[in-house]
């Protein structure tokens, strides 16, 4: 959601620090996947896993990988998806 | 302009308890430990000075908003050791170099060709931690000119600049974390297992 745009925002840059240091508790694919969904959460309050696979830094990862990275972000309670809506729809969780 | 009043509200609570945090815990436990030499005239600068961590990531995240973001929190601060002399003449100097060399070094990384901003590609901590630095060395000596301080002060506010940047990301970090955690363990909170 766009409120939580900025949210999401430094929780990408701490994610990047923590690669840096070796803190992380992401991989690089899930990293990658979660800024995708920032920035499109930036244009639309809900995402599609479709609009995702077509960023830039996601095209090169296989759809299984990112399927298991968004797993991985909804457990890390990053991602939610959107309840009674259509399969593949996500909101970021503040 | 609901959203630049959010912003203010959050940059200057957040500039305020980081100022409040390095006044009551960290300042005393320095004092305790650390003797600057050649500081006898002016408090001790603090090695841990959180609050630029808030201006350097307030400044990431808003740009130039960051100004107004910052002031009342910056301007709060200011009057609790200054008092009303604080906001004549030159005392005023200080506090208005402590909210705008942040976005200004921003800004002049972005005319240099690297845009660090918030949303202009992914996020580069390294690069975030640099323009903190170069907004420390910036505000190190803009403000110990003004107050006409000595060398060890100088080098005091570098260190506690550089520190307070990084132990404020890393507290942050600490925060986000723990509210990950309480999100996975409510049971609510999670969603159903879905491709």
């Amino acid at each position: 959601m766009k409120k939580y745009l900025k949210l999401a925002q430094v929780r990408a840059l701490l994610a990047d620090m923590e690669d840096e240091l070796g803190l992380s508790e992401l991989s690089a694919v899930e990293r990658d996947v979660l800024y995708a969904f920032t920035e499109a959460a930036e244009r639309q309050s809900s995402v599609a896993t479709r609009d995702v696979m077509s960023h830039p830094l996601v095209t090169p990862i296989s759809r299984p990988t990112v399927f298991r990275a968004i797993d991985r972000l909804k457990s890390h309670g990053l991602l939610q998806h959107v309840e009674g809506r259509e399969r593949g729809l996500y909101t970021l969780k503040d | 302009m609901r959203a630049l009043v959010i912003e203010t509200f959050a940059g200057s609570v957040a500039y305020i308890l980081a100022f409040t945090l390095v006044i009551l815990v960290i300042g005393p436990v320095q004092s305790a430990l650390i003797t600057i030499p050649g500081t006898p005239d002016t408090p001790d600068p603090s090695l841990l000075f959180l609050p630029h961590g808030v201006r350097i990531l307030i400044a990431w995240l808003f740009k130039w908003r960051a100004v107004i973001a910052l002031l009342p929190g910056a301007a709060i601060m200011h009057f609790a050791f200054l008092g009303s002399a604080g906001f004549t003449g030159y005392a005023l100097l200080p506090l208005f170099i402590g909210v705008t060399v942040a976005p200004l070094t921003f800004e002049m990384f972005k005319r240099l060709g690297w845009n660090l901003d918030a949303g202009a590609g992914a996020p580069r901590w390294r690069g975030v931690m640099l323009v903190g630095f170069c907004a420390s060395i910036v505000n190190s000596l803009l403000t110990n000119y003004a107050y006409a301080a000595s060398l060890p002060s100088y080098i005091g506010y570098l260190i506690g600049d550089f520190f307070g940047l990084f132990f404020a990301f890393l507290i942050l970090l600490a925060v986000f974390r723990a509210f990950e955690r309480r999100a996975n363990i409510d049971p609510t909170g999670g969603a159903p297992k879905e491709q």
